[in-house]
């Protein structure tokens, strides 16, 4: 197992070189550079160059590949060029928030589509089902950005129960930590619906799928031949193995939400990653972007990774 | 003399008239059906006899124009009118094609009646056409389509004219507004100088550019929308908003107050500029339901390609696209997208454009995959190394022995996919990284709503309402191909 293990993550080493050289070739063939929306080269030419030098962009382009990638392994993406700090700063305050508001809805939509796919599989072309397999496919093909609005219109405006926008209130910070806590959660329903539930549907989807089909197994005849409870059927022999493939979604959706988050964070004005990527195309950042790109890519990289081992951990059958 | 002619008219009727065969064979839903479509068609054509009518004037102008003046051409042709040229061009093929479904769907009833259906592709299209819901995705579909396209003739008004003052921001959906229709335009059109066209062409050019006018013309500059009004002597006195305005009667079309005051209607009501949000939402149709489309047509050549090439000489050339496609893979793809689109925006490029590229590249690597799969199954199957035995080239053997049979699923696949592909194209405009201003797309709609949802939820509820409603047929649409061709599926009806 362990064996299996260190494999995979070296093996992932590859995929994250290919992912920051793809990233790095896409932003530098960009036509025009950088230094043209910070400084006016017609005013001052010298400063342009002054700028230029100083991020190194004066450099042949493998020179400047092999520097950036020098620093990037050890972790220094360079300074931000429109928020004056370090890339590795700003997204230490915004990754915490992102990873708070992916995690969490990670955790509703699994739990919400694992409960939903198991009911509708179980009462397969009764009415709920029908019921349940509508309500995913409206929420399935709701663009999130959209759901979300109608939401603050609904939560926010027409009965002001949830907050709008934002990670907290104006004066949270003189709150108590239990109450800091609830006011964070506070505005963290919203957002964390629109991201789990929608994709949910999907999630119930394939365990509707994977459920209908162990269902179907021989060995689940067998288990109910031989007396046992329905409960133990389901909860034991069916349920157990209709999870395996939904373990595999688990690493795949990680890069939906993380896409996901970048319009749900823009609509609620949640101040994490996708705020952070958007802010930082509108200004050509160009540091910022890469080492935004780079980290979302790891963390796919990552989710794929761990999925695969859960997967290798849940099926005994799975010998590497 | 009576049965002659009766028996000719017995003769006649199912030839020209659609549906009346389908009828006679017992057909007669399918034969109400195709009757009700082509009478709609030509009901369609007659109701916009004018428009279709200067649409195609307007095409002939421009070629005889460009044919005699290809040089100064451009100073007069206007390319917003291409769009009515189709929708005319669409408009008058429709009960053609009616025509032509009605007769191939007698003749098959007609033969088929006892024939066995025995191929996988009949099958599954009768597996398809028997799936309700699958249907009613197809008809909507058909409806969304035909809005986008006869867009210029269905929406009530030009998708960005507006008239400043505070009477038509932001009205409520089924608002009604009195209007006071104006002699001349509020500001004169610009002509453009036929000083450059030569003499001999200058009536053409002339004509084309009255016919374009006519064509393109937004009705809010021959109506002056007000709040109240009354008659002072020779005035007209209306209140619009705070400000009082003082329209001198002989600026109006007639001294006729039940002549010139009309009212307009704003069926989804208007938005921050006092445009019609439903002409908006119509016009946008064209571009979230064409681009979804072509990018999805992209990536669907893009990904049978590499997958194709991987499955088919694998080795080397395998691993290195396969790789290429883990690699784009562990992308989050909208930030790919984003960042993309943002990289390559400064170029003097159009941005639909640019979108569209950028989405069809990014979205091909599923299907790179499901295609490499299929292909590496087919390889190994005997009627393709058959073929590869009796020394047919690489080409052929891809083309008429791997492709056909790996096509099916790329098809369901694709169609699953266009869904999402217009979920994606929002989500970019919404972003403001789609098309650009004024330009409307659903996904820019509800971004010009975002920031006035308390004050005007409908400009961003009714696109949301238009892609929800699209994606949702498109899946539809998807699922009943799928479950058509699945060959579990078969094979059960097959023993059944």
């Amino acid at each position: 197992m362990l064996r299996y293990v260190i494999r995979r993550v070296l093996a992932s080493i590859p995929l994250l070189l290919g992912l920051a050289t793809c990233t790095f070739v896409i932003v530098h063939l960009a036509p025009g550079d950088p230094t043209q929306l910070y400084v006016d080269a017609d005013a001052d030419p010298r400063a342009a160059a002054r700028l230029r030098a100083a991020l190194g962009l004066d450099e042949p382009l493998p020179v400047q590949y092999v520097t950036w990638l020098k620093n990037a392994v050890t972790g220094d993406f360079g300074d931000s060029l429109s928020k004056h700090a370090p890339v590795t700063e700003i997204m230490a305050e915004a990754i915490p928030r992102t990873l708070l508001l992916a995690s969490l809805s990670l955790a509703v939509n699994f739990a919400v589509g694992i409960l939903i796919g198991v009911l509708s599989a179980l009462n397969r072309g009764k009415r709920l089902d029908h019921v349940l397999n509508s309500a995913g496919l409206f929420l399935y093909s709701m663009p999130e950005f959209w759901l979300g609005l109608m939401l603050i219109l609904l939560f926010s405006l027409a009965i002001p129960v949830f907050p709008a926008s934002g990670f907290q209130s104006p004066l949270a910070d003189y709150y108590a930590t239990w109450d800091y806590l609830l006011d964070i959660l506070h505005h963290l329903v919203l957002p964390v619906f629109v991201l789990g539930v929608a994709s949910a549907a999907a999630t119930a989807r394939y365990m509707r799928g994977s459920m209908l089909d162990v269902l179907g197994q021989d060995y689940i005849r067998t288990a109910r031949a031989k007396g046992l409870p329905e409960s133990a059927v389901i909860g034991k022999h069916a349920m157990r193995n209709a999870l395996l493939p939904i373990i595999t979604l688990f690493g795949l959706s990680i890069p939906f939400l993380l896409g996901g988050a970048v319009v749900v964070e823009t609509v609620f004005a949640w101040p994490g990653m996708g705020k952070v990527v958007v802010d930082a195309i509108f200004t050509r950042d160009y540091p910022l972007i890469i080492g935004c790109t780079l980290l979302s890519g790891a963390m796919v990289v990552l989710g794929n990774l761990v999925a695969d081992i859960l997967y290798a951990l849940a099926d005994p059958r799975i010998r590497y | 003399m009576g049965t002659v002619q009766r028996l000719r008219l017995d003769r006649i009727a199912p030839a020209l008239v659609p549906g009346v065969a389908l009828w006679r064979l017992g057909r007669r839903l399918s034969g109400v059906i195709h009757l009700l479509a082509f009478l709609a068609a030509c009901g369609f054509i007659a109701l916009h006899a004018g428009p279709i009518g200067d649409s195609y004037r307007s095409l002939y102008h421009t070629i005889a124009l460009g044919l005699a003046a290809p040089e100064e051409f451009h100073l007069i042709f206007n390319s917003d009118v291409l769009q009515f040229w189709l929708a005319a061009l669409v408009a008058t093929v429709l009960p053609f094609a009616v025509v032509y479904f009605a007769r191939r769907a007698a003749r098959r009833a007609m033969r088929g009646a006892g024939r066995e259906e025995s191929s996988d592709w009949r099958l599954a299209m009768s597996q398809f056409r028997g799936n309700p819901i699958a249907r009613t995705g197809v008809v909507v579909l058909f409806l969304l389509y035909g809005a986008a396209v006869f867009s210029p003739f269905l929406a009530p008004y030009a998708p960005n004219a507006f008239q400043d003052g505070a009477v038509t921001q932001y009205l409520p959906p089924l608002a009604s507004v009195t209007a006071l229709r104006l002699k001349h335009e509020r500001i004169a059109p610009l002509v453009p100088s036929f000083r450059f066209v030569p003499a001999a062409q200058e009536g053409e050019a002339r004509a084309l550019h009255a016919l374009n006018e006519r064509l393109l013309s937004d009705d809010f500059q021959r109506l002056h929308f007000v709040d109240a009004w009354h008659i002072e002597s020779s005035d007209v006195v209306a209140t619009c908003g705070t400000e009082r305005v003082v329209i001198p009667i002989a600026d109006l079309v007639s001294p006729n107050p039940e002549e010139f005051a009309s009212t307009r209607d704003f069926l989804l009501g208007t938005d921050s500029f006092g445009r019609d949000v439903l002409s908006r939402l119509l016009f946008g149709a064209r571009i979230s339901l064409s681009l979804g489309f072509i990018a999805v047509l992209l990536s669907v050549t893009l990904g049978t390609v590499v997958g194709l090439s991987a499955g088919y000489f694998g080795r080397a050339i395998d691993s290195v696209l396969m790789r290429a496609v883990d690699v784009l893979l562990a992308f989050p793809s909208l930030f790919l997208i984003l960042i993309v689109v943002a990289v390559f925006d400064t170029i003097t490029f159009p941005r639909i454009l640019l979108v569209v590229i950028v989405l069809g590249c990014t979205s091909w690597m599923g299907i790179a995959r499901l295609v490499r799969g299929e292909v590496l199954s087919l390889k190994e199957q005997d009627f393709v190394l058959a073929a590869r035995a009796a020394g047919l080239g690489h080409a052929r053997v891809i083309f008429r022995h791997i492709l056909p049979n790996a096509i099916t699923p790329v098809i369901i696949n694709a169609t699953l996919r266009i869904g999402g592909m217009i979920l994606i194209e929002a989500a970019l405009s919404f972003l403001n990284l789609g098309v650009q201003q004024p330009t409307a797309s659903w996904g820019s709609i509800i971004l010009e709503g975002k920031d006035v949802l308390a004050r005007a939820w409908w400009i961003s509820t009714f696109p949301g309402l238009a892609i929800v409603f699209t994606v949702i047929s498109f899946n539809l649409v998807g699922d009943g191909l799928r479950d058509a061709f699945d060959p579990r599926l078969i094979s059960r009806d097959a023993r059944a």
